[in-house]
């Protein structure tokens, strides 16, 4: 039986039910997967993420970080580029750290674009290294 | 003030080709992390045996793309990585810096220093796994790879880009066949590594120093995977012996690499496997240990001279457990490569060293790459050896022998003398032959058997002092001609008087 990550088992629930199945029969069929795969112990991690997915509905979900707080019309305006940027509606989540001393990161998926100050002054590092 | 003003100009205009852009990665997330073995979440583009970085700086491989996790071998410790840390891609497969300024380094199988000196900065990499050059750029072997041991290079040939296998129990002298080929490749242009794979450490840094007492290390490289290193790196070292080798030999130069040894790659890949849950076959090895091994020493080759006329010859050592060759990973091996010398611990501890058996081993190429001269000296002694083997324990059983038999016991008791070498002791071409020469001439006959060796070290000095042009003539011409022959025997007839004077 092979096993698959919490992610993996709130999308495929998600999409089950979607497309018009009924909660409980999707649920019932999912708690005995986990049972046969021995994978019951994720069973608090899935109904977290499903209460998330749910959240997020069609939306695609971006991940930012930031050196340091910026105004809100800033804010509207990073929303508003990353959204045109990738097409589709996006439920953002913005998160302040201030060891990247300054600039922004933005995940979505697997891709990640890392414009922060400190990235740039690794990067500057590694070319004065190797200059 | 002109030159700070230059130097000012030189600063900007580095500076000013350093741009600042973001950068686009490719992440994922790790979700286990144990035994030198990580499972990672997202990397959904990432390649098969590309190189990824952990957040804390660490290295890995991806080796397993599974349906939506990868895992990854460590290159390293894989203490500090910890659940939920991030992982990025290269875009790299895994690769090894290559340069001239690489001969004469101790590096670890990712090219980075392990004598301490500076890092090889070198803009050339050559990928750790390569496919073995084609049918078509290939041409048989033609050229001999001196090991200067007389056993050896009489009975067992070595040509330029075959795969001989030295196989033997533990302390069996291995190692130092190993050795002993490198030193004599000293003045005879062909570039050396040695992959130590799970050796001790203290071995490595034996043969290191030994290497650089006796000058050898100016055309040698030491790959080193200790037994203390993590076994994604003992897994990786071969090949990346072999990447070495290979940047050496597509600029046409001659290569020897030894691989020492296979059975701990053996061990280290199927701990890698097993701990990445491959299903475990014979032995508990993966299905796919053959191939380890094949893709490997395939990578050995003589290329045409349109193709540079390089030549990578390699050297794997397989250490068996109590002589058993049939196990699994010696059978792979033996029928992988071009031939085997075989070390006997019994022959060892009799004290026939190196402990060659004469009739187990073999080479199936080599003979073609022979020079003339040692072909002509040494083509009966392999007969002659098994048959004097094969008397000898008949002869045992009774004392009234013919003549012939007799003289045929005595000459194999002084070729089995003759063919005894001390290690780091290795012997010209041309001192082979004449003491091969001397020896199926039948000069040493009369000589009492535990004087052969004494018979000889004296034969050979007094060729060298006296007659260095007579030895300087059959190195040049590799053969030993009827003129020759005869200066030879006079030479050895002259060298008598003297000897028993």
């Amino acid at each position: 039986m092979a096993h698959y990550r919490t992610q993996a088992y709130v999308e495929a629930a998600y999409a089950l039910i979607q497309e018009g199945k009924k909660a409980s029969d999707v649920s019932q069929a999912l708690l005995r997967r986990l049972s046969k795969s021995k994978q019951l112990s994720l069973l608090p991690a899935i109904i977290d993420a499903m209460q998330i997915r749910e959240s997020l509905g069609t939306k695609i979900p971006v991940a930012i970080t930031i050196g340091r707080d910026f105004s809100k019309a800033g804010a509207a305006r990073v929303e508003a580029t990353v959204a045109q940027a990738i097409g589709r509606e996006t439920s953002i989540e913005t998160t302040t750290d201030s060891s990247l001393l300054g600039g922004i990161i933005i995940q979505q998926g697997d891709d990640v674009i890392d414009a922060s100050v400190k990235a740039l002054a690794a990067s500057l590092k590694n070319y004065l290294a190797h200059m | 003030m002109n030159a700070p003003q230059s130097l000012t100009e030189q600063l900007r205009r580095d500076l000013e080709q350093f741009s600042a852009q973001p950068t686009k990665k490719h992440v994922g997330t790790v979700l286990e992390s144990g035994d030198g073995i990580v499972r990672a979440s997202g990397l959904s583009q990432v390649k098969s045996y590309e190189m990824v970085t952990f957040q804390n700086g660490e290295s890995g491989v991806v080796l397993n793309l599974e349906e939506d996790t990868v895992g990854i071998m460590v290159l390293g410790s894989s203490d500090a990585i910890t659940e939920g840390m991030q992982v990025e891609s290269t875009g790299r497969i895994l690769d090894i810096p290559v340069d001239e300024a690489i001969l004469g380094r101790v590096v670890n199988p990712l090219g980075e220093p392990l004598d301490g000196k500076e890092a090889i900065a070198s803009k050339t990499r050559y990928p750790i796994e390569k496919i073995a050059p084609r049918v078509i750029t290939r041409e048989s072997v033609n050229t001999p790879l001196q090991t200067g041991i007389k056993a050896i290079d009489a009975l067992i040939p070595i040509g330029r880009g075959q795969r001989e296998l030295i196989i033997g129990d533990r302390q069996t002298g291995k190692t130092a066949i190993a050795i002993d080929t490198i030193l004599n490749q000293k003045n005879e242009d062909v570039i050396c590594i040695y992959v130590a794979i799970g050796q001790k450490a203290s071995k490595v840094a034996r043969i290191v120093k030994l290497f650089e007492e006796r000058g050898a290390m100016e055309y040698t490289i030491v790959v080193s995977a200790t037994a203390s290193d993590a076994s994604p790196l003992l897994y990786l070292a071969p090949y990346a012996g072999c990447a070495l080798g290979e940047y050496f030999m597509d600029k046409g130069k001659d290569v020897l690499v030894i691989y020492d040894d296979l059975s701990k790659h053996a061990w280290a890949y199927r701990q890698v496997a097993l701990l990445l849950r491959r299903p475990p076959s014979r032995e508990a090895y993966p299905g796919d240990i053959f191939y380890l091994h094949s893709r490997l020493l395939e990578r050995a080759a003589k290329l045409s001279k349109e193709n540079g006329g390089g030549s990578l010859t390699a050297l794997p050592i397989i250490e068996t457990q109590q002589g058993d060759v049939s196990a699994y990973i010696p059978t792979n091996v033996i029928s992988i490569t071009d031939g085997q010398i075989y070390l006997e611990s019994d022959l060892f501890y009799q004290g026939i060293r190196p402990a060659l058996n004469v009739g187990l081993s073999v080479s199936r190429v080599g003979s073609a790459a022979q020079v003339k001269g040692m072909k002509k000296v040494a083509g009966k002694l392999r007969l002659d050896l098994a048959q004097y083997r094969e008397l000898a324990a008949f002869a045992q059983f009774g004392s009234d022998l013919d003549e012939a038999t007799r003289k045929q016991i005595e000459r194999g008791k002084r070729t089995e003398e003759v063919l005894k070498q001390g290690q780091y002791v290795p012997m010209a071409v041309e001192q082979q032959i004449a003491i091969l020469f001397a020896l199926t001439q039948g000069y040493l006959d009369d000589v009492a058997v535990e004087e052969v060796g004494a018979w000889e070290a004296k034969l050979h000095e007094f060729l060298a002092n006296q007659k260095a042009e007579l030895l300087a003539t059959i190195k040049e011409k590799s053969e030993v001609t009827d003129e020759i022959g005869s200066q030879l025997d006079l030479a050895i007839k002259e060298f008598e008087q003297t000897y028993h004077a």
